[in-house]
């Protein structure tokens, strides 16, 4: 019988995790014959290979060794040998809950054709108060409850690709991934792009829950800045309409505290020097909990390391201005229309469904409302974004063109007296 | 003279409000369908208020926070739906600790009714009482009775938790009466699972001394009528008072008793006086998660009546917390704690205290501030004065449970 669903794990030297996460994916509340695992060690120089063979696992388990080509490529790699219609991606120090895979299968089932975001904890959370775990956690925390919330607008940079599903279709037919971003971070966010310029919707399954056993090493962090530094400068010049989003176009304007942004400039001996200098001040405060202190040096060491990317992927600071300014103020092409919310509403679903638009104008009538500008990387509008900006962005156009032309039922004894306080009579 | 407090309805009738000679203004509190969204100060003429001068009055202060609730009323698209998921209602269980103030226990368990009919388990934990005066009335109610001997609120919150049944402990004093909606709104913000504690708004119950005025006006509990959420991200872990107050917050049974937020010699009944909540809100923000402060959990706090008691409880307030601060310095080397003690110190005590020196009008009355700035004094050395008791063994904890009586 052929797998439903396909977890691909590319792995990277860390044969003490994969154990535990093979574990977790044999615990799975799914049927063992509905899915498949297939990992793709990249260049790995520790015993991952041997170990993931060692395992008595109750589904079925391949694995394959490549030389190092980066995340991308293996999971390009994965994606080719699976059998099954849904790719299920997860890093290898995602553990699985009981119920991931199932909760994968049945969002596909319920609305297919779209991708899946799937949901993770860290699991360091409330075990320790090492300052720059808990901010990590923070920030995973507050994309989280961002994402979740029902009028959030997805965009490319939500696509994570530790724990994300989508159809093998889907998949191959926007093209994988790019496999250039070896040691660069951001082919997530490029594939987004892709996939957002084909309007496939994204969804967020929350039930879909793994356990995120990340090593936040402070030196790692800034590893992985420079990383995204490289990446996001080569997704620009791919996608250039998506500069207005990406940190790029104004990190090279970064005003770094302590007055550092002259001495720091990528290439200078300060560059170079002040790091080091700084890694001592950043210890302290790390231990002495000194949260403004702290972030602020490990912000302008984070800055650094970005520059230090983009500067290495574009050749100078001066290339890296030039780039700038030839970067779009806006995307060449948007699908916009105007909405009559007076008699548009009822049917907004099926309008936006079979014109998908980026941004709106709604009017009441003749009266103008608002618009709903465009994002770049950002899905379709949906109706939920149509209510939000009614209630919360265009409320008083809105009140005061209901009341204008009578259409408000009462909603309540006081509606006179309620309309004079909001404003909406003259 | 006195404040009134009352209590309105935009989306209800509003009729002049008459009736109010003995009283000189009002604290009123502003709700859109049951929801606070703002509270109002004003002035009493002849015994009135007109409803035409609340309307006023409320169109000046509320209109831009209002027009999104009625604008969502009137927009017919059903997409505004439930977040992505859904998890089971969370139980709870609410506990109230108690000592010597059987009246006011009272007011707080008839508030408590509507929760105990819905079968929410309710705990009075009765903290080294001198008669049992609040064991008699709890038997009156469907509630359970618990003693802890060992003086302190802290322990008493702590044996509650303990006991407890549900997934939450929803705490409340016993000199607050809550509101008809608090139950559902204070377990609300639980269903993500990075919030560790929830925090409510608190309202005066009665002004009808000066210090119920003087309270409210320099120590309100009030911190806005927004929802806010609170992390490390966003204020220093040792300033949680920001957060909320014990008088209405609820916490996750599971991390109160692995981390052992209320076993510490903190709070009411003990040297330091106050702060056993603030710790265990400063407990949780240093670990990493977030507190919710939720207006729409209303309870309403009696300020206390008499000058003498205020003084009293100021000082108490300034001597937990810097006690507090120390505690945090040198048990989790949190040298922001030390630096959130000398900036509250300066930009607050030593501002209140210029400004009362030199007469400036709304500026508090000296000997407030002074009983503030002795409590400021002192709590290091009541700090260091309740690490040595701790040394000794904790007393067990007594068990005198009624059965669930019949309800009243």
């Amino acid at each position: 019988m052929t797998p439903r669903l396909s977890v691909i794990i590319p792995t990277h030297n860390r044969c003490d995790q994969l154990p535990n996460t093979l574990t977790a994916l044999a615990r799975q509340t799914a049927a063992a014959q509905t899915y498949e695992v297939i990992v793709i060690a990249d260049g790995c120089t520790d015993a991952s290979a041997i170990i993931v063979k060692a395992q008595h696992l109750p589904f079925t388990v391949r694995v394959i060794e490549q030389s190092a080509s980066g995340a991308a490529a293996a999971r390009n790699r994965g994606a080719s040998l699976s059998q099954a219609p849904i790719l299920l991606f997860l890093d290898d120090d995602m553990e699985a809950s009981p119920k991931l895979i199932e909760s994968h299968l049945k969002a596909h089932e319920a609305n297919p054709g779209g991708v899946v975001l799937g949901y993770f904890r860290p699991s360091e959370l409330g075990k320790t108060d090492h300052l720059p775990t808990v901010m990590v956690n923070l920030w995973w925390a507050q994309r989280f409850a961002e994402i979740a919330r029902p009028e959030h607008r997805f965009s490319c940079l939500d696509l994570f690709t530790g724990n994300v599903s989508l159809s093998r279709e889907i998949f191959e037919s926007v093209g994988r991934f790019e496999e250039g971003f070896y040691k660069r971070a951001g082919e997530d966010y490029e594939i987004g792009v892709r996939l957002m310029k084909r309007r496939v919707p994204f969804r967020f399954c929350r039930e879909a829950e793994s356990i995120h056993r990340d090593s936040p090493a402070t030196g790692r962090s800034f590893q992985r800045a420079f990383a995204e530094g490289r990446g996001h400068a080569l997704i620009a010049r791919k996608h250039p309409e998506l500069s207005a989003v990406l940190p790029l176009r104004w990190a090279i304007n970064d005003k770094l505290p302590l007055g550092l942004t002259p001495w720091l400039k990528p290439g200078s001996w300060g560059g170079k020097i002040i790091p080091h200098l700084l890694r001592l001040p950043l210890r302290t405060a790390e231990a002495l909990k000194l949260r403004r202190a702290w972030r602020n040096i490990q912000g302008a060491l984070h800055s650094l390391a970005y520059w230090n990317g983009v500067v290495a992927e574009l050749g100078s600071m001066e290339q890296w201005e030039c780039f700038v300014q030839e970067m779009p103020l806006r995307a060449e092409s948007v699908a916009e229309f105007e909405i009559n919310v007076e008699t548009d509403l009822p049917f907004l679903s099926a309008l936006l469904k079979d014109n998908p638009a980026d941004a709106l104008r709604l009017r009441f009538d003749d009266t103008p409302l608002g618009r709903i500008l465009p994002i770049a990387g950002a899905e379709s509008l949906r109706p939920a974004h149509v209510h939000q900006a009614l209630v919360h962005r265009f409320g008083h156009n809105y009140l005061t063109a209901l009341w204008k032309h009578n259409k408000s039922p009462i909603i309540s004894a006081n509606a006179p007296q309620l309309a004079r306080m909001l404003g909406v009579l003259e | 003279m006195a404040t009134k407090i009352l209590d309105i309805d935009l989306a209800e009738p509003l009729n002049n409000i008459a009736g109010l000679e003995p009283y000189s203004r009002a604290h009123v509190l502003v709700r859109w369908r049951k929801n606070p969204i703002g509270r109002l100060w004003m002035p009493i003429h002849s015994g009135m208020i007109s409803a035409h001068d609340l309307w006023l009055a409320a169109s000046r202060e509320f209109r831009h926070v209002l027009i999104p609730y009625v604008a969502a009323e009137m927009v017919p698209i059903s997409t505004n739906g439930k977040s992505t998921s859904q998890p089971g209602r969370l139980t709870c269980s609410v506990v109230i600790c108690t000592r010597n103030r059987t009246e006011d226990l009272h007011r707080a368990l008839e508030a408590l009714r509507p929760a105990m009919a819905a079968g929410v388990e309710v705990i009075v934990v009765d903290n080294a009482p001198d008669d049992d005066q609040s064991q008699q009335l709890a038997k009156k109610y469907p509630v359970r009775y618990l003693q802890q001997p060992r003086s302190g609120v802290n322990w008493a919150r702590s044996l509650g938790a303990q006991a407890a049944r549900g997934e939450i402990v929803a705490y409340t004093d016993d000199d607050a009466k809550v509101d008809a909606g608090w139950l559902d709104a204070i377990l609300e913000p639980f269903s993500d699972s990075d919030v560790a504690a929830v925090t409510g708004l608190v309202v005066p119950y009665e002004m009808e001394t000066e210090s119920q005025e003087l309270f409210e006006r320099y120590q309100s509990f009030v911190r806005g009528f927004a929802r806010k959420d609170f992390t490390v991200a966003t204020i220093p872990a040792a300033a949680a008072a920001r957060a909320g107050a014990g008088a209405n917050m609820a916490l996750r049974r599971n991390l109160i008793n692995e981390l052992r937020l209320f076993d510490q010699e903190l709070d009411g009944g003990t040297v330091t006086l106050t702060g056993g909540d603030t710790y265990a809100l400063y407990q949780v923000l240093r670990l990493g998660y977030r507190i919710v402060y939720q207006p729409k959990a209303l309870a309403w706090h009696r300020h206390r009546i008499t000058p003498e008691r205020l003084r009293r409880v100021i000082y108490g307030y300034s001597v937990g917390t810097y006690a507090l601060l120390l505690h945090c310095f040198l048990k989790h080397r949190d040298l922001g704690a030390a630096l959130v003690g000398w900036d509250w110190f300066l930009h607050h005590h030593i501002k209140q205290l210029w400004r009362g020196l030199r007469k400036k009008p709304d500026a508090q009355p000296l000997w407030m501030t002074i009983a503030e700035i002795k409590g400021c004094f002192v709590g290091p050395f009541a700090y260091v004065l309740s690490r040595l008791p701790l040394r000794k063994q904790n007393a067990p904890a007594r068990y005198c449970e009624t059965t669930t009586g019949a309800s009243a």
